[in-house]
């Protein structure tokens, strides 16, 4: 589904100096692959997700979204970031209705989906608050509900539960993998997923490719042995996961006293 | 000069209670007032000289004439009417320019130097130009005020839209967004504020460049009020044309307040 | 492609535009002068719009002149008169009014009143007291830059951070030390920041004062230039007026950048 190829990219710091944010990297996702990307911070993960999104260039190498090259913004994704995006001028339920009005869709069609994904999100009777009267997790629910309303297959997530707290978090991992299930039809949703948290990486994972520190090379790419549709929470009590999660903490170990933060 | 680091008065009101307090501040108040308008009338005046600085009977007795001949509100009415189209039209040129320029990076890179120069460029000086192209009516004064107060609401608006969240737009626009949504959607309801805070510190900018003209030339208006009572040395004339300029200011800026209560951003 | 040519290529990038911006500016500078120039006659009336190169002969004339820079020098002695008087006055003011802490919500409706009055207003009352030499106009200034320390300086003090106060009595400090260590330091920060934001203001107050009434000054050749009509010199005024305003402008940053702390805007230059 996405395949970067090759993949460099420099950014010219102020000072004149060239940054280079990823290096060489050659990785490819798969129709219905969950795959998520892991590393220390700065390191250029989320460049190589903006590189897919079609919100920035690569400097070397090429990135192909479903078979062809971007030009210009991937409009064929969903992309959600830490920060809730919400308009806060919105109420939620106009929020999550957005995209399908700047889509053209009339306005009673609006009205059914965004009851059908709110209600999905478990957020019946929520579409009259403003996003200040909703809690994180809430507003999190909602933003999710944004993205997915106008079905794109491919997702693409910057860190998104990285400012709830744990608890919230846990719930929402669950969430999330329910809906992928739910919602993924009949090719499946595609996700790249980019995180901290190795634990949510590889609970929630077909794949985890652990990066370097800047500039980011691939250092580990590890299949997750655990079929899905999963519990992500429930994955994490077996013990083919500790395993796992040593495996992958040893080649993220070395990296992380080595990146600097972006 | 940021448009909204601009003087505005940020004093330290350390009692905020209810109840008895608020009457004891408010009675202190008064008394303080009431003592220094005994002091000026009874210490100053005579020892200063009522030719420098009146005193508040006589001051008092002059506003009481200019209102109840009606020449207050003659001259009032000029001021107002002046100031009032000169920020209309400064303000609404100032917020179309702001969005245009800012949408695009390339435009706002390439202007800023200008805007800045215009901003450091003491507009007064400009004012015998005004004059020269208007004539000696209002002219000029909506002319001043307009270019005062496209300025300052220019900078505060440009800086909304400079610092509308960067993912925000991002988010938007993968989601689909084109221009003209992007601006209504996300740009527009995002710089509020900022739009409100210019235009809010605009009405003092107005005011005062239409106060500024009057005084250069024509014959209406407080400034002019003012000019005239100090050309004749008749300080109870030029003291009491001050109060009214400064009630008049003192009731705009309650006006302000109360929309912006209203209006409740 | 290696790593050498794409730090050279991405650099060259940049230069390019760079460069096309400080094109575009040319480009519009050059443009509105060519249009004045070109206007003035088929366009704009002359007498009214005068073209650029008479403005040019003018200021060139001007700037040769030593009794234009008489006028000058008359502008800037009132802004430094007025500086020498608003900025302690200001600071102490600020300071009582922030140590006198019963007094400032009683002191503030008598405070706003005053401050509600537009400075040009006053300019009539300071002729009327001090005629028409220097001293209206440094009078003027000194009120306009009082304002701004006044206000800067009390808000810095409004604004020490308690905690530290706090700390530093827990250390053993006095009321000297409080000042010493905390309280001045950081008002500092608030007054250099007054003082940078007063000098444009300084100059509108001293020009602003010589156009209402005077017998020098660079407002007073303004007025004067419009009086006979001769919008050449006039303009001529105009442009020194607002070189002199870029110019104190720079110099009031550096002295900010010197003494104070802010942090500087973290922008790109282009």
């Amino acid at each position: 589904m996405i395949a970067w190829t090759g993949l460099s990219k420099y950014f010219l710091a102020p000072d004149g100096q060239a940054i280079q944010v990823v290096d060489d990297i050659t990785l490819d996702v798969q129709r219905n692959e969950f795959v998520s990307l892991v590393g220390p911070s700065g390191c250029g993960k989320s460049t190589l997700l903006n590189l897919a999104a079609g919100l920035d260039t690569p400097t070397r190498g090429t990135v192909l979204f479903d078979g062809a090259a971007l030009t210009g913004l991937n409009r064929a994704v969903g992309y959600m970031t830490q920060k809730d995006t919400l308009l806060p001028w919105k109420t939620t339920g106009e929020n999550v209705a957005v995209p399908l009005r700047m889509r053209g869709v009339p306005r009673v069609d609006c009205a059914r989906m965004v009851a059908k994904y709110l209600a999905l999100m478990g957020m019946d009777g929520f579409a009259d608050y403003y996003p200040a009267q909703l809690s994180g997790g809430m507003r999190k629910r909602a933003a999710i509900a944004r993205t997915l309303i106008y079905q794109p297959d491919c997702l693409l997530m910057d860190e998104p539960f990285g400012a709830l707290d744990v608890q919230i978090r846990l719930l929402l991992q669950r969430e999330l993998a329910r809906i992928l299930e739910s919602e993924g039809g009949a090719n499946g949703k595609t996700v790249v997923f980019v995180t901290h948290d190795l634990r949510e990486a590889i609970a929630l994972s077909d794949r985890v490719v652990v990066l370097s520190a800047r500039p980011a090379r691939i250092k580990y790419d590890r299949r997750i042995p655990f079929g899905r549709p999963r519990d992500p929470l429930s994955v994490q009590f077996l013990p083919e996961f500790d395993v796992i999660y040593k495996e992958l903490w040893d080649a993220l170990e070395s990296e992380v006293g080595k990146g600097t933060d972006a | 000069m940021s448009g909204a680091a601009a003087a505005t008065p940020i004093l330290p009101v350390n009692a905020i209670s209810p109840g008895t307090l608020r009457l004891r501040l408010v009675i202190s108040q008064l008394i303080l007032l009431i003592a220094i308008g005994l002091a000026w009338e009874y210490l100053l005046a005579p020892l200063i000289g009522v030719n420098w600085i009146s005193r508040p009977s006589e001051i008092y007795d002059r506003l009481t004439r200019l209102i109840a001949s009606g020449d207050l509100l003659w001259h009032l009415q000029a001021t107002l009417t002046a100031a009032f189209i000169g920020y209309a039209i400064g303000g609404a040129a100032a917020l179309a320019s702001a969005f245009l320029i800012g949408s695009s990076v390339a435009a706002d890179d390439v202007s800023r130097p200008f805007v800045t120069a215009g901003y450091s460029f003491p507009k007064e000086a400009i004012a015998p130009v005004f004059i020269i192209f208007f004539g000696i009516g209002l002219g000029p004064k909506i002319a001043l005020a307009a270019l005062s107060v496209y300025f300052i609401v220019y900078q505060n608006a440009i800086a909304g839209v400079r610092l509308v969240d960067p993912d925000l737009t991002r988010v938007m626009r993968i989601m689909g967004a084109n221009r003209v949504q992007l601006f209504t959607l996300v740009i527009a309801p995002a710089s509020a504020p900022w739009i409100f805070t210019g235009l809010r510190l605009a009405v003092r900018y107005a005011f005062t460049a239409v106060i500024f003209g009057e005084m250069l030339s024509g014959n209406r208006g407080l400034g002019y009020l003012v000019k005239y009572a100090a050309n004749l040395f008749d300080a109870a004339g030029v003291f009491a044309a001050l109060a009214s300029v400064m009630l008049v200011s003192v009731a705009l800026t309650a006006t302000l307040q109360a929309v912006e209560r209203t209006v409740g951003r | 492609m290696d790593d050498s040519d794409i730090l050279a290529s991405l650099k060259a990038r940049r230069r390019r535009a760079r460069i096309a911006i400080h094109l575009w500016r040319a480009a519009i500078v050059l443009a509105a002068l060519v249009f004045w120039q070109a206007g003035s006659g088929p366009l704009f009336n002359p007498r009214w719009f005068s073209n650029p190169i008479a403005v040019a002969i003018v200021l060139a004339q001007d700037l040769a002149s030593p009794a234009f820079w008489a006028h000058v020098a008359t502008t800037l002695a009132e802004m430094a008169a007025g500086f020498v008087v608003g900025v302690p006055l200001g600071a102490i003011a600020g300071l009582a009014y922030g140590c006198a802490r019963r007094l400032g919500p009683v002191a503030y409706p008598l405070v706003i009143g005053i401050y509600s009055i537009p400075l040009v207003a006053l300019s009539p009352l300071f002729i009327l007291w001090f005629g028409l030499g220097i001293k209206a106009k440094a009078a003027l200034v000194a009120v306009t830059v009082f304002w701004l320390i006044f206000f800067n300086v009390a808000a810095g003090l409004a604004q020490v951070d308690r905690e530290l106060l706090a700390a530093i009595r827990q250390l053993g400090g006095g009321r000297i030390d409080a000042w010493r260590l905390v309280i001045l330091p950081s008002v500092a920060e608030w007054f250099f920041a007054g003082v940078k934001l007063s000098v444009p203001y300084a100059l509108v107050g001293a020009v602003v004062a010589e156009m209402v009434a005077s017998s020098d000054g660079l407002g007073y050749l303004a007025t004067r230039a419009a009086s006979f009509l001769r919008m050449d010199a006039l303009y001529a005024v105009v442009i020194v007026l607002g070189v002199l305003g870029v110019l104190l402008n720079g110099i009031a940053e550096r002295i900010e950048g010197h003494f104070g702390r802010w942090q500087p805007n973290r922008q790109v230059r282009l």
